[in-house]
């Protein structure tokens, strides 16, 4: 990272530091809970809910960081700087130079404006822009065309060219400005050599037409936020760059933006390896209001360090756990070593890939059964060694089997969970609509504004109780582990209540969804609250408990 | 008809009107006996007083779904000995890397004609194998008689 990028953001680390101090300040240090968007992504568009300049927010243990996606983020750090260009400094550009310049530089404005007066025709050239000739750029239908890229006989169609005069039809331009759209760069002309590049509010007419011709008459791209390039861009840049993180939950476009002490809590945790210090783990939300580790850009993983989920991970996907299933359960042919589990109750094996017949019990030939067969009963040291060890695993695989069994179920029901909320939101929106339709009173949003709060609920109280499992696998015997243990049941028992009432509400038996709804809402708001208590109070206990020596990790497992 | 097959079809019309001398391109038959436009091969000799003279080199082009608006592969036999093909016979070259300097508007006669380009005139700043570009760097006698005893192999008839 350059000096330069954290240029950018002085004036709100200052502000955020000022906000601080003030009382003022909404949110709480361990104010993970506390609510900036929706969880619906409709409702982020209005603009209550944008996000304020000048306010980071705050993650559990005091990260400084802002929540993103990407059309906010391009309206309000992107296209701000070039409405400052455009209504300020530069107003003898266009905004279609204006951004060309300002992605050739990075978005730095600073460096465009000096170069600009340092040397205007060097910048323009540099940018692949028309130096001493106006913008040709022509988008126009023509007849009777024969496109020199795809060799198609167009009798009509689309054409485009830049300034240079290069013209191939728009099926063409299409797909090449979609393939390109992956580096993230400036697109330049079709022809080799030739440097031009497609201003961006080209690329949305192109994009347009093509679209409408081929899907029916939408018009698919509605504002700049949304123009291709800008969001490759962005992309681009969000990837490239250490203080941002994507979302780590399927199908967000969310990310974080990580201000203040960037390399502090970056380094730090990354050096201090084995640290139980879960006080400094960053938890950051995205736009959507995922929670995710800024670290290992692992989902909320807390009462674990990051370090432990690696591990854990690296267990679940391990064969390692298949091979101590294999020595529990199998034995070796005696002959050729094949592993064979026994499937039946009779103990007069036959090898099935060397044809070996022996004993289950002896592992002896079995032609020395013929007469007696009992005469492999007779007790011996070794054998006895061998069957500890085979204990040994098996209690370490079921072990790990228990924990990973929760932990797994947990993951699944988080899935169902979201189906259920999924559809108490669609139905719940529907029954707005209707009453609005219907010009009744109309159910406030208000009104209904716990049920988000409660879906969140559940989802977090459900993630960090996950967690607790892979937390317990690795957590070494102590009095304060069986605590913890109950703290963990505490938890478990509220968020499958939270899960039931979520389910009685979609269940099938139930007519009035919505009478159900609000019949529930004290019962929803009580159980949300308890949730969100009793996860703070096993992440809380476990933090201090760490911290204190009193829970450690058991480094043998 | 697919987009790629248009223009492979007008491709193969402009190399068989005009193509430059010494040079050979040519579809690959499928195993009924039918053109598989997709798949050519193609002969790049070396350019007369450069190591790489009097022999034709063999490569083989793959032309994806997605041509022109990606590129073609381009390969010579693995094991070729250039610092900028890969172990495998993939050549790397600017023109062909659609990250870098690859438009759909360059034609078959452009992609041999900067292949034979290559030859001679290595790129530094994208080794693609070791022992040719290691030679290339440290050795250049052994790298001349390298490429020369390729160039027997390879020899023009």
């Amino acid at each position: 990272m350059s000096d330069d990028d954290s240029d950018i953001f002085f004036e709100y680390e200052y502000d955020q530091e000022d906000d601080l101090d003030e009382s003022s300040f909404c949110f709480s240090s361990d104010g993970e809970d506390d609510v900036m968007f929706d969880v619906d992504g409709e409702n982020s568009d209005t603009p209550q809910t944008k996000i304020s300049d000048t306010l980071a927010n705050v993650g559990a243990n005091g990260t400084l960081y802002y929540p993103w996606n990407v059309e906010q983020f391009i309206e309000n750090k992107l296209l701000a700087k070039l409405d400052k260009l455009a209504n300020g400094t530069l107003t003898a550009c266009s905004i279609d130079e204006l951004l060309i310049m300002l992605q050739v530089k990075g978005w730095q404005e600073d460096e465009v404006l000096n170069d600009y007066f340092d040397n205007r025709d060097k910048l323009y050239e540099a940018c692949g822009l028309p130096v001493g000739v106006p913008m040709r750029n022509t988008l126009k239908k023509i007849k009777n065309y024969s496109c020199f890229v795809c060799c198609e006989d167009y009798s009509e169609t689309y054409v485009y060219s830049l300034t240079c005069g290069h013209t191939y039809c728009i099926n063409c331009y299409y797909s090449y400005i979609s393939n390109e759209l992956a580096n993230g760069g400036p697109i330049t002309c079709i022809e080799p050599d030739c440097k031009y590049t497609i201003p961006y509010r080209d690329v949305t007419d192109i994009f347009d037409i093509v679209n409408k011709t081929n899907h029916g008459g939408v018009t698919t791209i509605k504002s700049m936020v949304e123009n291709p390039l800008l969001v490759a861009n962005t992309k681009a840049m969000i990837n490239s760059k250490r203080k941002y993180k994507w979302c780590p939950a399927t199908d967000c476009n969310g990310f974080a933006e990580l201000v203040g002490n960037v390399n502090d809590s970056v380094e730090s945790l990354s050096s201090a390896k084995e640290s139980v210090d879960i006080s400094k783990v960053p938890i950051v939300t995205c736009s959507e209001n995922h929670e995710f580790c800024f670290d290992c850009n692992y989902e909320n993983h807390l009462p674990c360090p990051c370090w432990i989920v690696k591990k854990w991970i690296k267990k679940c996907n391990d064969d390692s756990e298949t091979a101590n299933w294999i020595d529990a359960n199998t034995h070796g042919c005696p002959q050729c070593q094949s592993a064979i589990e026994k499937n039946g109750g009779c103990n007069h094996m036959t090898c099935k890939k060397c044809k070996f017949e022996f004993c289950w019990i002896c592992f002896e030939d079995w032609k020395k059964h013929r007469n007696d067969y009992y005469s492999c009963n007779k007790y011996r040291n070794e054998r006895q060694e061998d069957e500890q060890r085979k204990n040994r695993s098996k209690q370490s695989l079921e072990r790990y089997l228990h924990f990973y069994k929760r932990f797994a179920i947990h993951e699944n029901s988080m899935k169902g969970d979201l189906k259920t909320m999924a559809q108490i939101d669609t139905y719940t929106r529907l029954y707005m609509e209707d009453l609005r339709d219907q010009g009744k009173k109309n159910l406030s949003w208000n009104d209904i504004q716990f049920l988000p709060t409660a879906m969140r609920a559940l989802q977090n109280g459900r993630k960090a109780l996950k967690w607790t499992y892979c937390f317990a696998y690795y957590l070494g015997k102590s009095n304060f582990a069986t605590i913890f243990e109950g703290n963990q049941d505490f938890l478990n028992k509220t968020v499958e209540d939270l899960s039931e009432v979520f389910e009685q509400i979609m269940s099938k038996k139930n007519p009035d969804k919505v009478g159900m709804i609000l019949k529930n809402k004290t019962k929803l708001r009580n159980l949300s609250e308890l949730v969100n208590s009793r996860k703070n109070m096993l992440i809380n206990g476990a933090r201090a408990n760490l911290d204190d020596g009193l829970l450690w990790f058991d480094n043998e497992i | 008809m697919s987009l790629n097959q248009i223009r492979l079809q007008e491709e193969r019309k402009q190399w068989r009107k005009d193509h430059p001398f010494g040079f050979y391109a040519k579809p690959m038959k499928t195993a009924d006996g039918s053109l598989d436009l997709r798949q050519w091969t193609a002969g790049i000799p070396g350019k007369q007083n450069t190591l790489w003279a009097n022999a034709v080199y063999p490569i083989t082009i793959e032309f994806p779904e997605e041509y022109p608006s990606k590129p073609p592969k381009v390969r010579f036999p693995a094991n070729f000995f250039h610092p900028n093909v890969y172990p495998s016979g993939t050549v790397c070259l600017s023109i062909l890397n659609e990250e870098q300097d690859w438009r759909p508007a360059i034609t078959l006669k452009q992609i041999v004609l900067g292949v034979q380009d290559l030859l001679d005139t290595p790129n530094d700043e994208s080794p693609a194998q070791e022992p040719a570009y290691r030679a290339y760097k440290k050795d250049r006698a052994l790298y001349e008689k390298k490429v020369k005893e390729q160039a027997k192999k390879y020899a023009s008839a």
